[in-house]
């Protein structure tokens, strides 16, 4: 999934892929020879068929009077996992060293999303036979669904050696085929395909799961009638897989209406599918369709009730109760009228805290985006708020412990809220801007624009128009930087979806923003928007670039490295000597040498401004010049802090009351103000915000800041709604301001200074 | 309708103000219990004076007793009570640590400590009028089931005996009463409940800004608090002493009774009545306080 801001401290995950789904399903797969009773291959043929009526007379005879491990066989063919489970064991109490039901045992495990007994079993396989290639290729089917690149490292030494069983191979091939093509990698995709395929066929085995991925190669293709398909359902006309593997690469590409489409499908020709249902029900709630995903993940939850995907959904759903949708149709006039609506999702105790916030920084990214790339938006935008972060890891992924802070489907954006999280290392703003960028290149492009250029724009468009613009790459990055980790465009999105070392997502999130700016600064940002046309038209990254920018790929990466080079060069090669002059700086300051910590401060600065943290050179040469007494200095410092997107909410409380003490309210306003992006829940910040734009005449800004305060729950709420009335009265607006102050004065009926104002507009009015 | 021609409403007045101290009928105990280190000996005096000095700026001169320290013995608490004589309006602040055994609450004193079943005792049978107890220290959630009773608020600084750390609770309640914050109903008065509010959100906020998990819930039970008077922010006005302020001070305060009147019976009154009657009255009021603040300034 390309659609993420992530967490600036987040470690190596594959992002692309966390939405995407395990391949565990409570149905029993094709086994390749990992089962090898004649009674039971007997029954499968029937299955494999899509003779299910007479695969279940099959089973059931063999449940009746097959062996121990056959009827654990026929068990869970027939759905029952509990009694498959007793026979397995019975089997086992009975042999003990009987691998292959061992293996098998580890499988029924699998499919019932209970991937640590089976781990645990394929180690204990392991354990007595280290070359177990049926227990080699089933774990690392589970290390493949958490994304762990050992994983292939596995099934590539299964694939290159010719005594492993032929289907043990035939799984490592698909696998492999797999994971190629999850990076994209077509060609050797194709060559695993053709080596599983003749697997199968010199096997006697049918060919329905390599099928599957052919299928979901056209679908990724967009071809409209595919022989795969034909051949695939000729063969067995209920077999789902054929449509749920396209509809996983399809997910994992963002496409998720068509993967709607062939979820749907699956479910059709067989509606036994509990993960078709699960990921249908998920991928319909990432297109807004409630309703639907209601069904669809109840069917799950009936026909699995193993599945945690669909019970932590199904529980995110109920909480909806705890929720309000705001609707917010564009205004009827002014530059924003042709945007489409918005729609909110906020729990409601911070509905009112957030709305007129998220819907004013939403137009406002609206109309920067439709202006820059040149696509108006065509359907509402549904925005989510979050404040429990395990609620937006389901909503995102289904599963908790998701480490992102925002996810976008296309036209649903989702995201944590402020509450949820530290305000000093999340600014919701940006991530807000973050994800409404990617709603632009990904519906202008008809999701086809690659992961690397979505979060690219999302990165750039954070850096140049954010509420906290400003170039903002960590030290940790540029010393990667250092290291040569940079890849080539062409094969960036790999750094997102498998990385290979620890913080490559976020190194590759930087490089992508880079690149981008790298883009705008050489070319202009007419051809961003140009590029993204071609990415519409799809293709591919190095043709792309080829016609939008007119040289190649491999040009391209030595244009970018050398302006990288000449941008970034004398810092990434001396992050010492920044990090020497840094804590110069801070000695300096701490022993009230401030003259040094100017100096010190001023060149750690002039290499590396975009280092605005809290314990950056900024803050500390805005202390020091304040020590010193040199008000400009300190002015100038704080303002190149903001320009440099500095965001620590101390600085900016910091830096608003020092220019209010300074005399100058209506700056010290305009930088108290910009917290409400964010800590938009610091009620002290909001009512001395508030108070400022009474003193200033702000009427109109004072009202809706008073706004968000009484949504606060305020404790001195008489005295708010006051502030409210008086705020009112400036507007001219005396009917409103005499309502409120009614409000007010029910609290407190004795409140002089709102009697005052009370007998005031009364008079005036009279 | 102007100040002048409004009819007076003294008995509603009577049924409906605020509660305050009055000479013949208010006692006030102030007990601190055993500091254990000179840091809890020192914040339990100091709260201990601010809670004197809140109660002392109330009009009616009440009868403030203070067990301190060594004087704070169980039998000094039983003659304290023994000697009450039904007071209109009982107060009585227990500052200082407690305890709870998982059956009983006991505050820490000097000798065998009070349990919450002896403290109700005694309060049952000072009966009178009117009570409000705060318990300021650790485990005081436990002596709530013991304290309820029909007249009576309680304020206690914990939810449960299991919240058995000091308690940050007294302290912020010494600096409520003195505190413009607190009085969210602006008469320049603080009620017990709106003491409870600020402190309730000043306890929550120190252990926020601490990072650290809060260990105390201040729980106020009881109904009445809001109308049991425990600081003025302003000096009292002796405003019987002139018969025209008098007569306007009466004049407002009998607005302020068919305010509340109004108030109580809001959902019985038909919405545009009630609109329309409230709108009058709290223009009245403010013509009220005005001439009132006129009279004032005319002959100071």
């Amino acid at each position: 999934m390309s659609c993420i801001a992530i967490q600036r401290a987040s470690s190596a995950l594959a992002l692309a892929l966390l939405i995407g789904w395990s391949p565990a399903d409570a149905a029993r797969s094709i086994h390749y020879g990992g089962v090898s009773d004649p009674a039971v291959i007997a029954c499968d043929r029937l299955t494999w068929r899509g003779e299910i009526a007479s695969a279940n007379r099959c089973f059931g005879d063999l449940l009746a009077t097959g062996a121990t491990a056959a009827r654990a066989e026929a068990a869970w063919a027939l759905g029952d996992q509990q009694a498959a489970n007793r026979w397995f064991r019975e089997a086992l109490e009975a042999r003990d060293d009987d691998l292959d039901v061992k293996n098998r045992w580890a499988e029924l495990f699998a499919s019932t999303h209970q991937d640590a007994d089976a781990m645990a079993l394929f180690g204990e396989v392991l354990a007595d036979d280290p070359n177990n290639a049926y227990a080699i290729v089933g774990a690392a089917s589970l290390q493949a669904g958490r994304f762990d690149a050992e994983a292939e490292n596995k099934i590539d030494a299964l694939l290159e050696d010719d005594q492993v069983p032929a289907g043990a191979r035939l799984r490592a091939a698909l696998l492999s085929a797999k994971f190629a093509l999850e990076r994209g990698d077509r060609e050797s995709a194709d060559a695993l395909l053709t080596q599983a395929s003749e697997l199968a066929t010199d096997n006697d085995w049918p060919e329905l799961d390599v099928l599957a991925l052919r299928v979901a190669i056209d679908a990724l293709d967009e071809v409209e009638d595919s022989e795969y398909l034909r051949k695939g359902l000729a063969i067995n006309p209920s077999y789902g897989p054929l449509f749920v593997e396209a509809a996983y690469f399809l997910t994992i590409t963002r496409h998720y209406r068509q993967a709607v489409e062939w979820l749907q499908r699956a479910v059709d020709v067989d509606p036994s599918l509990a993960g078709a249902h699960e990921q249908l029900g998920v991928n319909l709630l990432r297109d807004n369709r409630v309703g639907e995903a209601r069904t669809h993940l109840e069917a799950a939850y009936e026909l699995d009730p193993f599945s945690p995907v669909a019970v932590n959904t199904l529980r995110l759903l109920d909480s909806f109760d705890r929720f309000r949708v705001i609707r917010d149709e564009a205004p009827t006039t002014g530059p924003y009228q042709s945007q489409p609506p918005l729609e909110l999702r906020l729990r409601r105790d911070e509905a009112d805290i957030l709305a007129d916030l998220i819907i004013s920084l939403t137009r406002d990214a609206i109309d920067v985006f439709t202006e820059r790339y040149g696509f108006q938006l065509r359907e509402p935008v549904v925005i989510e708020l979050y404040p429990d972060h395990e609620d937006f890891a389901v909503r995102t992924a289904g599963m908790p412990g998701l480490g992102i802070l925002g996810a976008t489907f296309g036209y649903v954006v989702a995201m944590d809220s402020p509450s949820g999280r530290n305000v000093d290392e999340f600014q919701w703003g940006t991530v807000l801007w973050h994800e409404l960028a990617h709603v632009f290149t990904l519906e202008a492009t008809d999701h086809r624009v690659p992961r690397w250029y979505s979060e690219g724009i999302s990165v750039y468009e954070e850096w140049v128009s954010g509420p906290n613009a400003g170039i903002k790459i960590g030290p940790q990055v540029f010393a990667a930087v250092n290291g040569g980790v940079f890849l080539p465009v062409a094969e960036l999105d790999s750094g997102f979806v498998r990385p290979t070392f620890p913080n490559q997502v976020f190194v590759s999130y930087m490089q992508a923003g880079l690149v981008c700016t790298f883009i705008a600064e050489r070319f202009g940002d007419h051809r961003l928007a140009r590029l993204l046309a071609l990415f519409g038209d799809g293709l591919d990254t190095p043709t792309a670039i080829q016609r939008g920018l007119g040289m190649t790929a491999t040009e391209f990466d030595e244009n970018f490295n050398a302006w990288v080079e000449g941008r970034f060069g004398e810092l990434y090669s001396d992050l010492n000597g920044w990090s020497a002059l840094l804590s110069e700086a801070s000695e300096a300051l701490a022993s009230g040498d401030t003259d040094t910590a100017v100096e010190s401060a001023t060149a750690a600065i002039e290499l590396y401004p975009g280092y605005v943290a809290a314990d950056s050179a900024w803050l500390i040469r805005a202390q020091a010049a304040e020590q010193a007494g040199d008000d400009a200095l300190v002015e100038a410092t704080y303002d190149g802090w903001l320009a440099a997107g500095g965001t620590v909410p101390g600085g900016i409380r910091y830096y608003a009351d020092w220019l209010a003490a300074a005399g100058n309210r209506t700056k010290a306003a305009a930088v108290l103000a910009r917290l409400a992006l964010i800590d938009p829940l610091d009620a002290d910040s909001t009512l001395k915000l508030a108070d400022w734009h009474i003193e200033l005449n702000n009427a109109e800004q004072a009202v809706t800041t008073i706004d968000r305060l009484l949504a606060m729950e305020p404790h001195d709420r008489a005295g708010i709604l006051f502030r409210k009335a008086q705020a009112q009265r400036l507007a001219g607006n005396n009917a409103a301001a005499q309502e409120t102050l009614l409000e007010t004065l029910a609290l407190a009926p004795e409140y002089r200074d709102a009697q005052r104002l009370l007998l005031e507009i009364v008079r005036d009015t009279s | 309708m102007t100040i002048r021609q409004r009819p007076l409403l003294a008995a509603t007045l009577a049924a409906l103000s605020t509660i305050t101290a009055h000479a013949a009928g208010t006692d006030v105990l102030i007990a601190t219990g055993l500091g254990g280190e000179a840091a809890y000996a020192s914040e339990f005096a100091v709260t201990a004076d601010a809670i004197r000095a809140a109660v002392e700026s109330l009009p009616g001169e009440p009868r403030v007793t203070e067990l301190r320290d060594a004087a704070a013995t169980k039998d000094a608490f039983a003659d304290y009570f023994e000697a009450l004589t039904e007071p209109d309006l009982l107060y009585v602040f227990l500052v200082g640590h407690g305890s709870f055994d998982d059956t009983v609450y006991k505050f820490n004193i000097p000798g065998p400590d009070i349990t919450a079943p002896e403290l109700a005792d005694w309060l049952n049978e000072a009966a009178g009028g009117r009570q409000l107890v705060v318990l300021t220290g650790s485990a005081s959630g436990a002596a709530v089931d013991a304290l309820q009773q029909d007249n009576r608020a309680v304020i206690t600084a914990t939810r449960s005996g299991s919240e058995r750390h000091a308690t940050r609770f007294g302290a912020e309640f010494a600096k409520a009463l003195a505190n413009e914050a607190a009085d969210l109903d602006k008469n320049r008065r603080v009620s017990a409940s709106e003491a409870f509010e600020l402190t309730k959100r000043r306890v929550a906020d120190s252990y926020t800004n601490d990072q650290q998990l809060a260990t105390e819930h201040p729980v106020l039970s009881g109904d009445g608090a809001d109308r049991i008077l425990l600081a003025r922010l302003d000096a009292v006005q002796a405003d019987a002493a002139d018969p025209e302020l008098a007569r306007l001070t009466a004049i407002r305060d009998s607005i302020n009774a068919e305010i509340e009147t109004l108030l109580a019976t809001r959902d019985d009154t038909p919405e545009a009545v009630y609109r329309d009657t409230f709108t009058r009255l709290l223009i009245d009021l403010a013509e009220a306080e005005e001439a009132i603040e006129l009279y004032r300034d005319t002959t100071r």
